[in-house]
């Protein structure tokens, strides 16, 4: 009993006292607990539905607008090119630079309710960008001291400089690509191209006329991006690429171009005039060659760029063109048979027609002419006489074949008609003015066309400044030919030209000036007065030439225009212009010279007999003077 | 050939069955062997192993094309800005104006009145030179060397 009762008590001692709870006590905390997970479950479904069912959309556009992002893409601008593929304007990326003024500005700590310092010096960064952007410093932190959240710093500078601005890692400042339009040439053919607008819209000139072909359209990107702002590579990612504007070709030859503008800066250096144009179209498709005003606009330099400093003063700008007119008088009274190229004519210096006298340019007594020598003295009283025998209607008809009164067709933004007065509105001196070319108004390129039917034998072709496009392939997409249409007879045109060669090379031509060395030249001087804005005529003059060569199978119409020049006479101060430009649009156009000269073989025997003389000369001294050196 | 039957009397009896066939062993479920539950819990861990693994992979890969893709689209997209300034500075490099500057500077001056020395014969150069010559009536191949020259 001892060992059991030492059992017993052992037991007791080691065996951990077990407690059984009151009857269903367990069942209930176990149910408790059951149904505080049930409710936490349901807590969680019911705002698992919340958020996925009742605000599903809310939390999905929320989301959304932190990681998708849509940019638009700008379309590429198409180039314009000259008539040989030579760039005159392209678009290439530039930078600009952004900066976030709050970066610079001491912030409010949202957690603390205190105050964040800002995240970057702003002298620092000024120091920085200053040299980079070529701003000046207090600009610059006049722009980061600002308000708002965005603010330009500089607009479109170089890529690299973007580049160098980026490596700088300057808080708050940021760099974007953007478009800007370059024109390699500055100033060449800067009034014809025109310009766009610092956001890329063209603004005036052919970049204003085919703004529609050439700006193209822009596409999209649809991306998202994580927290940091980078794109998510696998995450959803929609483009609709930009369609690229047309590369466009023009008729413009940049040589003859170059030239033009050259002629046109020095006549207006030479002559002190306030201005000069120069028309060049190539006869038969009326490509304009060359369109050149002076003076003209760097188109890299933004800030000299005006309306009037962009005006294309050969299609925008009218002038009365004197004695230029006449030709096409000639070319009436030629068409109509009132006068053959040889018809006599007894002309004196004077005539008064309609109460008012005209006169020649200078006096002489009454002598007999040709009407060819009438037209290539220039005589305006020999003019008239013709023109009276042609009468309003005919001469009246005869300017609208010709297209005066009307724009050309190129479509360029301000091109002039011109004026004509209907015939019913003539008055007595109204013939006899318009048939010496006053009282009339053109533009340059109105009077190179005129002439320019005449060198096509008789038929008229609109001028043309768009050649055509580049297709995807790179090859040229040519625009519409359009027909011509005959004005005057190949005969007429044929004999004009032959009167009109007397100017150049006849004795008592006014055009000498204008001759081209290897080359017949027809042409006419012009001498006008210019129209006062108050009516009647200010104290100014225009001086222009108009003339084709080669005279018997013209290429080439050259026009020049002068403006107010100290020396009035176009052929002193127009003709020798119209020689180097035409000299020029020859060479280019590779018109073989009609005259003859000394050969290549005679001319390189003669250089080298000149060498060796020349050697031997040298030899000679040589010898005389190393003896005269020698001990 | 057919079978030829047996004579009565060579037929044998059939041997009669002088023991009961024994009783099949009894069938008894055999205890499959016991695999160990951490095994069942290894293989689907590296089921599910593989799984994240192939999918992580799967999604690097396809990751790492669109970095590829993003780099080379920014390649491209910033050779042709470069093609396209080179080609600008190209245009103001060979600018007329900046030639004869550039002549000037050298010393270079302008013939006043050129004279021309008519050729007797074709020299090579001349026809060579014409199949580059861009005329008036040209057509669209005849300009496409020049304008893929220029972009």
């Amino acid at each position: 009993m001892t060992e059991k009762r030492r059992a017993t008590a052992l037991a007791s001692v080691d065996a951990p006292r077990l407690r059984r709870l009151p009857g269903g006590m367990f069942a209930r905390r176990s149910l408790w607990l059951l149904l505080t997970y049930l409710l936490v479950v349901l807590l969680l479904v019911g705002r698992l539905v919340q958020v996925q069912v009742v605000r599903a959309d809310d939390y999905a556009a929320r989301g959304a607008e932190q990681r998708d992002r849509f940019l638009t893409l700008p379309a590429d601008r198409g180039r314009l090119y000259d008539r040989n593929g030579e760039v005159l304007a392209a678009s290439v990326q530039a930078m600009t630079i952004h900066a976030d003024p709050r970066a610079f500005h001491p912030q409010p700590d949202p957690a603390t309710g205190g105050t964040l310092p800002p995240a970057e010096d702003p002298a620092a960064t000024v120091a920085a960008l200053a040299p980079l952007l070529g701003v000046e410093a207090d600009v610059l932190r006049e722009r980061i001291d600002g308000p708002g959240e965005w603010v330009v710093l500089a607009r479109q500078v170089d890529r690299a400089v973007g580049q160098q601005v980026r490596e700088l890692g300057l808080q708050g400042i940021g760099v974007v690509p953007e478009p800007r339009r370059a024109y390699p040439g500055g100033t060449l053919a800067s009034q014809l191209i025109g310009v766009t607008d610092i956001d890329g819209t063209g603004i005036a000139g052919l970049e204003l006329q085919h703004e529609e072909s050439l700006a193209g359209q822009p596409g999209w990107l649809a991306y998202e991006r994580s927290e940091d702002g980078f794109a998510i590579p696998t995450g959803a990612r929609d483009l609709q690429a930009p369609v690229p504007g047309n590369d466009l070709v023009l008729t413009i030859d940049r040589q003859v171009q170059h030239t033009a503008e050259r002629v046109a800066a020095e006549t207006v250096e030479r002559w002190s005039a306030s201005g000069a144009s120069i028309v060049v179209l190539e006869v038969g498709t009326g490509d304009v060659l060359a369109m050149a005003s002076a003076p003209t606009v760097d188109l890299a330099e933004r800030s000299s760029i005006t309306p009037d400093a962009l005006r294309n003063r050969a299609v925008t700008d009218m002038l009365e063109p004197g004695s230029v007119q006449k030709a096409i008088t000639a070319a009436a009274a030629l068409e109509d048979g009132v006068v053959t190229s040889d018809t006599r004519m007894l002309v004196d210096d004077r005539i008064s027609v309609g109460g008012s006298t005209f006169s020649d340019s200078h006096d002489h007594p009454v002598e007999e002419m040709t009407f060819a020598e009438v037209i290539q003295t220039s005589s305006n009283v020999g003019t008239i006489m013709v023109a009276q025998e042609l009468g309003d209607e005919r001469l009246a008809h005869w300017l609208d074949r010709f297209g005066f009164g009307q724009p050309v067709g190129v479509g360029f933004p301000g091109e002039a008609a011109g004026i004509v007065r209907p015939v019913e509105d003539w008055w007595g001196t109204s013939l006899p003015t318009m048939a010496i070319g006053q009282g009339i108004a053109m533009t340059l390129l109105q009077a190179a066309n005129a002439y320019a039917t005449l060198a096509n034998d008789g038929v008229a072709v609109t001028p043309r400044i768009l050649r055509g496009t580049v297709a995807e392939d790179g090859r040229l997409q040519a625009g519409p030919v359009l027909d011509g249409e005959r004005v005057v007879s190949s005969e007429t045109a044929r004999t004009v030209r032959e009167v009109l060669a007397g100017v150049v090379d006849g004795e008592r031509g006014t055009g000498g000036a204008a001759s081209v060395v290897g080359h017949r030249v027809a042409g006419k001087t012009g001498t006008a007065r210019k129209p006062s804005p108050d009516g009647g005529y200010s104290g100014g003059y225009i001086a222009t030439f108009v003339g084709m060569a080669p005279v018997d199978d013209p290429r080439v119409v050259v026009a020049v225009m002068v403006d107010e020049p100290d020396v009035i006479w176009g052929g002193t101060v127009a003709a020798p212009a119209f020689a180097e430009v035409m000299t020029e649009a020859l060479r280019r156009a590779r018109v073989a010279p009609e005259a003859s000269g000394p050969s290549l073989r005679s001319a390189m025997t003669d250089a080298r007999r000149a060498v060796a003389v020349t050697r031997d000369e040298q030899s000679t001294d040589g010898s005389v003077e190393g003896a005269a050196a020698a001990p | 050939m057919s079978a030829v039957p047996t004579p009565q009397h060579l037929r044998t009896a059939r041997p009669q069955r002088t023991t009961r066939p024994q009783a099949r062993p009894r069938l008894r479920l055999v205890p499959a062997p016991a695999r160990h539950p951490l095994l069942w819990a290894a293989v689907g861990l590296l089921v599910l192993a593989l799984g994240v693994f192939g999918a992580v992979t799967a999604s690097a890969l396809s990751a790492e094309g669109a970095v590829a893709a993003a780099q080379l689209e920014d390649a491209v997209t910033d050779a042709q800005a470069t093609h396209a300034e080179l080609l600008v500075e190209v245009a103001e490099l060979d600018d007329p104006a900046r030639i004869a500057r550039v002549a000037a500077e050298l010393g270079l001056v302008r013939a006043d009145r050129p004279r021309l020395l008519p050729v007797l014969r074709v020299l090579p150069a001349d026809g060579a030179g014409a199949d580059r010559r861009v005329d008036a009536g040209d057509t669209a191949d005849r300009l496409k060397p020049l304008l893929a020259q220029g972009g």
